[in-house]
């Protein structure tokens, strides 16, 4: 197989693009599909402050590279879960990839928080996940807000958006289709959310991680339970391989023809949002799920319900 | 990788098959990522094939031989050491 481009040898086909790239091609299409979320849903500009969500996974890692290289201000944050045999070899992931590449990095441990979650987890009766996930997102905006970022930027692919639509869409759930997309904007308290990967699959994050040289954790977390989506993403991996460029489409037209029906019914009938008495953070619950979580470990109280705020509009 | 091939090192795989006294051809040894297992193939002519036989679609994995990509329509040869690395996060 040939690059489309150049006609050197390739080394990543994508049939969804009915294209071969070598691989200095395969870097400015990549490039190219970042730059093309970013103006086209006019995510941000080169005079916004950016702090990027740093997992240690590859897709993380690989959006902060890039929009490094695009020369947007980027700095980066982890937030250490103190998860024994995981945590620490994510966070060396994050710190060694920022040192390499002389990005800014700012760390949040929950252990010092009170929030390790391994602590969590023995006082929670519900699944961990859910709660850990509140309380990353939590970190996120906080950090973003109290230090003065305009743009938060998770490093979601299509292949998670693409999942996490179709789970919205058999639940019909309105008040997270109405604002699903690449771009939340500051609203309510919270910072203004963007996804610069949302054009770009998981394998193409993958090669381009593998093409930059960028070294990624893989671990999995001890307390995954297999990741509720992978079902979801397995009947996606069938779809698209039957007919290639369906799920950028399925996303693509739910942006353009979908969304705003969903979001004119939640802006009549949706939950208000107002400050958690406790903390500040924006709540449509009484005091914020984090806030709950810290009362479950004071032991007032039985375990949180750690559902149904709109802080968890986004994953 | 962290096995030992159990073919000799210096095998070279001809395409001259069809006389009895030649060794089998050396097997295609793949390592598998994350898991970190490995397996070895007879008989595998392409890189898509070698994802056919570990049950996965060509968007799934990435193919790697000497530090490079490997595109499915990529042939492998006998003796070679390659490592797929399947690229869906658990989330
Ligand atoms: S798998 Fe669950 S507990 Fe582990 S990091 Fe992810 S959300 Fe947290
Ligand atoms: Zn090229
Ligand atoms: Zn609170």
């Amino acid at each position: 197989m040939k690059c489309k481009r150049c006609k050197a040898p390739a080394v990543v086909a994508l049939p969804s693009h009915h294209a071969g790239f070598c691989p200095d091609c395969y870097k400015i299409f990549f490039a190219r599909q970042v730059e093309r979320a970013i103006h086209g849903q006019r995510l941000f500009s080169h005079e916004d402050r950016i702090l990027v969500a740093l997992s240690g996974g590859k897709d993380s890692l690989a959006l902060m590279l890039e929009l490094g290289r695009q020369g947007y201000d980027v700095t980066g944050l982890h937030v250490d879960l103190a998860i024994p045999d995981s945590s620490a070899a994510a966070r060396a992931v994050v710190e060694g990839f920022c040192a390499e590449h002389g990005f800014a990095l700012r760390v949040v441990e929950l252990e010092r928080e009170g929030l390790a979650i391994p602590l969590v987890k023995a006082r929670l009766k519900r699944p961990i996940c859910s709660a850990c996930g509140k309380i990353k997102r939590y970190f996120f905006n906080k950090v973003a807000l109290d230090e003065g970022f305009t743009v938060l930027a998770t490093g979601h692919n299509l292949d998670d958006e693409v999942a996490r639509l179709f789970a919205n869409t058999l639940r019909w759930d309105r008040a997270y289709l109405a604002d699903q997309g690449p771009l939340l904007p500051p609203e309510n308290g919270f910072a203004r959310k963007v996804k610069p990967l949302y054009r770009l699959s998981e394998f193409e994050t993958a090669n381009y991680a593998f093409l930059m040289g960028i070294d990624y954790h893989t671990a999995p977390c001890p307390y995954s339970t297999g990741a509720s989506f992978t079902g979801h993403k397995k009947l996606w991996a069938d779809l698209e391989h039957r007919s290639p460029g369906q799920k950028l489409a399925f996303y693509e037209l739910f942006l353009k023809q979908g969304r705003e029906a969903f979001a004119a019914q939640e802006r009549r009938v949706g939950a208000a949002v107002a400050p958690c008495p406790e903390c500040g953070y924006p709540t449509s619950a009484e005091i914020c799920g984090v806030c709950r979580v810290r009362r479950a470990l004071a032991g007032e109280g039985g375990g949180p319900g750690v559902g149904g705020d709109l802080d968890d509009r986004d994953d | 990788m962290a096995t030992v091939p159990n073919a000799a090192p210096n095998a070279v795989g001809t395409a001259a098959a069809g006389r009895d006294d030649r060794p089998a051809p050396p097997p295609v040894v793949v390592r598998l990522q994350p898991e970190g297992e490995t397996r070895t193939f007879d008989r595998v002519n392409t890189a898509l094939q070698l994802l056919n036989r570990l049950g996965l679609l060509p968007t799934m994995a990435l193919v790697i031989r000497n530090g490079g990509l490997l595109t499915p329509d990529v042939r492998i040869r006998p003796g070679d050491e390659l490592e797929v690395r399947r690229v869906t996060s658990s989330g």
